[in-house]
């Protein structure tokens, strides 16, 4: 017991290796031009959407009820902007599990290849904020534009890791060129550790 | 069954309500099905975290967990459905702290206060305060602003 004590040292780890902020300093306010979706807006999207959400509101389901509202017809729920702008299945694969991101000369994913490089391989969002600012309706072209809006300059320790916090911008717009939501998301970029199974147990 | 409800339901009212009321509470059982549905049907989110437990456990997750968009869509449906079809949700904006992973008898549950009352322009509005809770603490912390019908 006692010399097992005599072993411990104050803490001093070894250094660890932590990104430059110069390195993407470059990248901050930078946008991606304005990407298609991989679909337009339908009716089924809307239908799943509401399943899951057990969200009964005939706006988005009764077209004898929504042609009566203000809105004349079926819209979406407005914290539904994203569903058309998420990669799909194969890019998402890709991009997740590949390691091989598309579009990359978006300056988004140049950012992301900067961190994977670098040991920030995890990704988890830990806020964002939408600002809904027109309806959006089945037929819908909804066509986002993504900015890097921040990138903190040192890393951050959290429940996941090691991780630096990374600010992204959404514009939304719809085929007629009109704003339909502006989005700030965050998400931390991790270093994933061995496991963080016993920070949530018990 | 859940249509005719909503077409019943009565709308919440500008000149009704009042800083410091609370919503009344709603959970949602967090299971694998919600989860997957959530990220996969609902938002097409393919981010492999919210549907592969192999892969979520590789990123030293202990098992998949919700994506943020299908924690925003509750939130956005909780404040919905108790204000009726004629109000309007103009901004959303959370904060997701322990994450909402399946577990038998997990649920979250969904709250909301009124913080402020105000008028701009045209518009009469309210912002809440919003809370999603699970077993392990919360979940989802944040504010939203709705427009609400007037009587006049």
């Amino acid at each position: 017991m006692g010399k097992e004590n005599d072993t411990i040292k104050p803490f001093s780890g070894p250094p660890e290796k932590t990104l430059d902020y110069s390195r993407v300093a470059h990248l901050v306010g930078k946008s991606s031009p304005f990407h298609d979706p991989h679909d337009i807006v339908t009716q089924s999207d809307i239908r799943h959407w509401c399943e899951v959400m057990q969200d009964p509101n005939p706006l988005y389901a009764d077209e004898e009820f929504a042609k009566k509202s203000k809105y004349k017809g079926i819209i979406a729920p407005p914290a539904m902007v994203q569903t058309w702008s998420l990669d799909d299945l194969y890019y998402a694969l890709q991009r997740f599990v590949e390691g091989k991101t598309p579009f990359m000369e978006d300056p988004h994913n140049q950012l992301t290849g900067i961190l994977d490089a670098e040991g920030y391989t995890g990704v988890v969002a830990t806020a964002q904020e939408q600002t809904y600012l027109k309806p959006i309706r089945p037929g819908d072209v909804i066509r986002t534009k993504i900015t890097v809006g921040y990138v903190a300059k040192y890393d951050s320790f959290t429940r996941q890791g090691v991780g630096r916090y990374v600010d992204i911008l959404y514009t939304f717009v719809n085929q007629k060129n009109e704003e339909v939501c502006k989005e700030t998301f965050r998400i931390l970029k991790y270093k994933p550790p061995v496991t963080t199974r016993h920070l949530y147990e018990g | 069954m859940a249509k005719k409800e909503a077409k019943e339901s009565k709308n919440v009212y500008w000149e009704d309500v009042k800083v410091g009321q609370d919503l009344p509470e709603k959970s949602r059982a967090i299971d694998t099905t919600l989860i997957v549905a959530g990220a996969i049907w609902a938002s097409h989110d393919f981010m492999p975290v919210h549907h592969s437990r192999d892969f979520a456990q590789s990123k030293g997750a202990p098992d998949i967990f919700m994506n943020i968009l299908t924690s925003n869509g509750l939130m956005a449906a909780y404040l919905e459905q108790w204000a009726g079809t004629e109000a309007e949700l103009r901004k959303m904006n959370i904060g997701l702290q322990v994450p909402n992973f399946p577990s038998p008898g997990n649920k979250m549950a969904m709250n909301a206060r009124i913080t402020k009352k105000y008028k701009d322009g045209k518009d009469h509005l309210i912002e809440l305060a919003i809370s999603g809770d699970n077993s392990m603490g919360p979940h989802v912390v944040g504010t939203a602003v709705m427009a609400l019908p007037t009587k006049g």
